[in-house]
């Protein structure tokens, strides 16, 4: 049969639209990429080996175990089993802390300057000598043109040996603008001022409480250091026969309110009053402590009759939407039960709460006298707490003329902090960029922020206005984060698994503890840590400040912190068993001390509790005499309460919250992304909106939209959002995913600290 | 399929709901320890893989009323007629004398019938390359390998640990591990010491005596599987939900 030219056409394109049109091309492409693609990493072996060293990622000091690979990588974190606060337990966040070593992405890796208008994103690298030229040689000019109060430091790292160089280093420059992000350390100064007449720390006895009274304090979601808290709810749910009850009072069935015995749930905002209603049964009903109480206070019977006026039983139970019953029996049970506590600051504790609130609950711990008892609060001196101070001896200084206060510092803050307005609080952070933003009362030339996100917690448009005003702003953040890309120079600084530092004391936890910081694997990039850079700094300016600062390196100021913990001649270095007492650990010379000490990571003396106050305590009723700061009630448009949620797999401060935290979010927090509101199912009902809707809530300063989720156990009229999420900074897990509830938040100024209450916030929703 | 005979050793596990308080250090330790990789996003749970999965329980009463509670989830390696060993037709899973079920990787050849056999959704299957960002590569743990794509994946109550436990003791010229010697990473991470890990046939051993606490259950026990995790708790409204029963059944005939 022959071929004619048409046939073989039919043929050639016949074969080609079967081709096509058969799965082989197609499957054959897929095989070929799937073969082209990378496969699954083989992770290097190597000898394996364990450091100790200590986390620096909360103020909370937990000991850490890494396992290191061939001495050059870091493989796991684990809680060091000799160390007396964590006890080989340790909270998510410093087992995933090996995710802010090595993210890359979010790291910066060399000192950059910004190359453009500020926040634009362009930036130009730039060598550490460079960087630090140009610092030092703008110090210069404010110490010549007598302006040193002109710089302010922002540090939000926990107290160690580094935040205390910041310290020294701002005291002998000559300013007096140190801030710091609220902590509840703040608000524990204050309160202790206040009734105590001197300015301490308190540390709470967790594991050894018998009743646990928690004021909206978010116990298993990151209050205080999360492992000891964990620590204390082990021992609270153990075998032995005392029985602890935990009661937790919030408007929402969270974490802890559902794990407390007792849930009492409460309208938001109300808890100093119910604090103050308790108080009143216990005084009315003479339940409190007499001899504890008579031997300790003054001002009892002024605090009767404000009691007795304002806050009985029936005037609490209107305000708080408790029943009276309740209030009574909780107030019996508190009195009566053995070593109680109560605790205040609401969520972690990471936004400010009104003096009112917390002199209320603390009270309810003097009246049953459990300050400085086993299982109740300690008040923390911080000598007391620990021997660890930079300050070198007298004789080590050289420049004899001048004194470290010389100039300057006696200048205002700026953020009026102890000032004749605000006498109580020690910085205000709120405050000091809405003054710099206009200038007042002077204006700053330069700005130092480490370990501080304000962009993030305040609202970028109000921290950028701030920042405009200011001619050079400096961050020291390993990573790029909202704030530091608003700066003018940033100077990365190492993890804590890179540098030299310490941990001096353990966050709420009543004992001496010092944690030593040291550099697990050496600098992953070009990095200098914050108290290299100051101590370099301070060579360069010369002076006085190095007279103050005459270290070479950080190894050295840690070392001479630790001097005075050996000096001490007391306590346990981790090793083995836990020392609950005894005379401690001997050494025949710091050197010895020092070698161990950098093996084993940590120093802890059981002992050293409570700070003793000779005066006696101000029961201070005049704080109770107004109304504790209210959100603006303007109830007929913005009907709905929006309350913010604190969770320990979200971080909600300065570090950007790790993947794997990230990764066991559950559907009541993000979905997508968008953020979540929890919802009671009855309140969605009335306002029209389904599971799954969005919706956008306003405040008087601000919107969000999230994701509406019907939730039995939110309090009806409320929306719970969590904190944390809406960053428009870091990686693709955290980057625009959901909204930042943080600058909506509507705050009332506290008038007796000056710090900006806001947690309920009145909100009004419509549907997007 | 044949039951495995029973040595010295059978691991199992104990996990006290009354002491968990949900904070998730035991998913952290196990995804770091079994390099697990994460995405961008991890929302959509019926994709994210999370060995540990961290389930969150409520009492289904209004407000004021309601409770939640945390139940963390690892693989229960079933010890009676398990499974997914049952209908792996490659050999890829099996379950050893010391009552691991195992996973090959290199065997599997993603066909994903044990992942449906799974009564606990404790397997999961690797739609996409495990991508790590730049530079997280370095914390990958040297002792297991990383699970590709296209292959099924589950907690192996970190094998990889009885290793090291077992050369440890040979070093020492011991036979046997002592309590302890042989954990997985989320009973050494948990703050709260809820879980507990240990030798099922040692009689001394922690997990044993949980296992025989009053408060002890497993989940969907009907099912005649014999996980090999215990939970415990005093409440009974998580106890029902963890045995799924139908509300038609009696659960006091059950427990006779």
């Amino acid at each position: 049969m022959p071929i004619d030219r048409r046939d073989f056409l039919k043929f050639v394109l016949g074969g080609a639209v079967g081709t096509v049109i058969s799965p082989m091309p197609w499957v054959s492409m897929d095989e070929v990429a799937k073969w082209s693609q990378r496969w699954a990493p083989i992770p290097e072996k190597g000898e394996p080996g364990f450091i100790s060293s200590t986390c620096k990622l909360c103020p909370g000091g937990c000991g850490i175990r890494v396992r290191v690979i061939q001495k050059e990588r870091a493989v796991r974190i684990e809680g060091n089993p000799n160390h007396p606060v964590n006890r080989g337990g340790l909270c998510p966040i410093g087992l995933a802390g090996l995710q802010y070593l090595y993210h890359e992405d979010i790291r910066v890796k060399t000192p950059m300057r910004r190359d453009g208008a500020r926040g634009e994103g362009k930036w130009k690298a730039v060598s550490w000598d460079e960087a630090l030229n140009q610092v030092a040689l703008k110090l210069k000019e404010l110490k010549a043109k007598n302006q040193p109060h002109t710089l302010s430091f922002l540090d939000g790292e926990g107290d160690g040996s580094q935040a205390r160089l910041v310290k020294r280093f701002l005291q002998v420059f000559g300013s007096p603008n140190l801030l710091r992000p609220f902590q509840l350390r703040e608000m524990e100064e204050v309160l202790t001022e206040a009734v105590h007449g001197q300015r301490l720390g308190l540390s709470y006895d967790l594991p050894r409480s018998q009743y646990v009274l928690s004021f909206g304090s978010a116990l298993l979601d990151g209050w205080g250091n999360p492992t000891w808290t964990a620590q204390a709810y082990q021992e609270w749910r153990g075998d032995s026969a005392k029985k602890t009850k935990v009661v937790q009072i919030e408007p929402l069935a969270s974490t802890t309110a559902s794990l407390a015995d007792e849930w009492v749930a409460i309208k938001p905002g109300s808890e100093g009053v119910l604090a103050l209603g308790l108080a009143q049964a216990m005084v009315e009903k003479e339940w409190y402590r007499k001899e504890s109480v008579q031997a300790h206070t003054t001002g009892l019977a002024d605090l009767r009759e404000i009691l007795n006026a304002k806050y009985t039983a029936d005037q609490v139970a209107g305000e708080t939407e408790i029943p009276k019953e309740t209030i009574l029996r909780l107030a019996k049970e508190f009195a009566t039960a053995k070593q109680p506590v109560a605790l205040w600051g609401k969520g972690k504790g990471e936004t400010p709460l009104s003096l009112f609130e917390a002199q209320a609950v603390h009270l309810l711990n003097i009246l049953v006298g459990s300050v400085n008892q086993a299982g109740g609060v300690y008040l923390r001196s911080e000598r007391g707490a620990s021997q660890t101070t930079v300050k070198k001896d007298k004789k080590d200084k050289k420049g004899k003329d001048e004194t470290p206060t010389e100039t300057g510092s006696r200048e205002a803050r700026v953020d009026e902090a102890l000032s004749l307005n605000y006498p109580l609080p020690g910085q205000r952070m709120e405050a000091f960029f809405e003054n710099v933003s206009r200038n007042h009362p002077y204006a700053v030339n330069v700005l130092m922020i480490h370990e501080a996100n304000p962009a993030f917690h305040l609202g970028a448009k109000a921290v950028k206005a701030a920042l405009d005003q200011i001619p050079l702003v400096v961050s020291f953040s390993s990573f790029m984060d909202e704030t530091t890309q608003l700066a003018d120079l940033i100077l990365p600084v190492p993890t804590f698994l890179e540098r030299w530092d310490d941990q001096i004391n353990c966050l709420g936890v009543p004992y001496s503890v010092y944690g030593l910081v040291k550099p697990v694997l050496p600098p992953l990039f070009e990095t200098k840590s914050l108290g290299d850079v100051l101590l370099n700094l301070a060579r360069k300016l010369g002076g006085s400040l190095q007279a103050a600062l005459p270290f070479e390196t950080m190894e050295e100021v840690v070392k001479q912190s630790a001097k005075k913990v050996y000096e001490s001649k007391k306590g346990w270095l981790a090793d083995g068993l836990i020392h609950e007492g005894g005379k401690g650990a001997s050494f025949d010379s710091f050197d010895k001390f020092w070698e161990q000490l950098v093996a084993k990571g940590t120093w802890y003396d059981l002992e050293n509790k409570g700070a003793e106050v000779k005066e006696k305590w101000n029961l201070r009723p005049a704080t109770f005499k107004t109304a504790p700061p209210k959100p603006a009630q303007s109830a007929g448009e913005r009907a709905l309460w929006m309350v913010p949620q604190s969770l320990l797999l979200l971080r909600s401060d300065y570090w950007p919250n790790p993947p794997f935290l990230t990764k066991y979010l559950g559907e009541e927090t993000l979905v997508k992304d968008r953020l979540v509101a929890q919802i009671h199912p009855k309140t969605a009902g009335s306002l029209g909106v389904k599971e799954g809707q969005t919706i956008e809530m306003q405040s008087a300063k601000g919107k969000i939209k999230a994701q509406v989720h019907l939730f039995e156990g939110a309090r009806p009229n409320c929306l719970f959002v969590p904190l944390g999420m809406g960053h428009t900074a870091f990686d693709s897990t955290l980057q625009c995913r959901g909204d930042n509830p943080y600058p909506m938040l509507d705050a009332e100024m506290d008038p007796q600290t000056g710090w900006p209450v806001a947690w309920a916030t009145r909100v009004k929703i419509s549907k997007v | 399929m044949k039951e495995a005979p029973l040595g010295k050793e059978l691991y199992g596990m104990a996990i006290d709901l009354d002491k968990c308080t949900g904070c998730g250090a035991c998913a952290v330790a196990c995804m770091a320890e079994n390099n697990l990789a994460y995405r961008d996003d991890e929302t959509d749970k019926l994709r994210t893989n999370t060995w540990m999965k961290l389930y969150r329980l409520s009492n289904g009463k209004s407000y004021p009323k309601t409770k939640m509670a945390y139940l963390p989830r690892p693989c229960m390696h079933c010890q009676y007629h398990t499974p997914c060993v049952s209908v792996c037709p490659v050999n890829a899973t099996k379950i050893d004398e010391k009552g691991v079920v195992s996973q090959i990787y290199s065997r599997c050849i993603g066909c994903r019938y044990c992942v449906a056999a799974c009564p606990y959704h404790a397997r999961y299957f690797h739609w996409w390359d495990p991508v790590f960002p730049k530079g997280m590569e370095n914390y990958l743990n040297p002792d297991v390998s990383v699970a590709m794509r296209g292959v099924v994946n589950k907690c192996t109550f970190c094998h990889h640990r009885y290793q090291q436990a077992k050369d440890k003791a040979f070093m020492e010229e011991r036979r046997d591990l002592k309590e302890g010697e042989y954990t997985t990473a989320c009973a050494e991470a948990c703050p709260t010491k809820a879980i507990t890990f240990g030798n099922l046939q040692d009689a001394q051993s922690r997990v044993v005596k949980l296992s025989k606490d009053p408060r002890a259950f497993r989940l969907l026990e009907k099912l005649g599987s014999q996980p090999k995790v215990y939970y415990l708790t005093s409440q009974d409204w998580i106890r029902t939900q963890g045995d799924n029963y139908l509300k038609k059944e009696d659960r006091a005939k059950k427990a006779s």
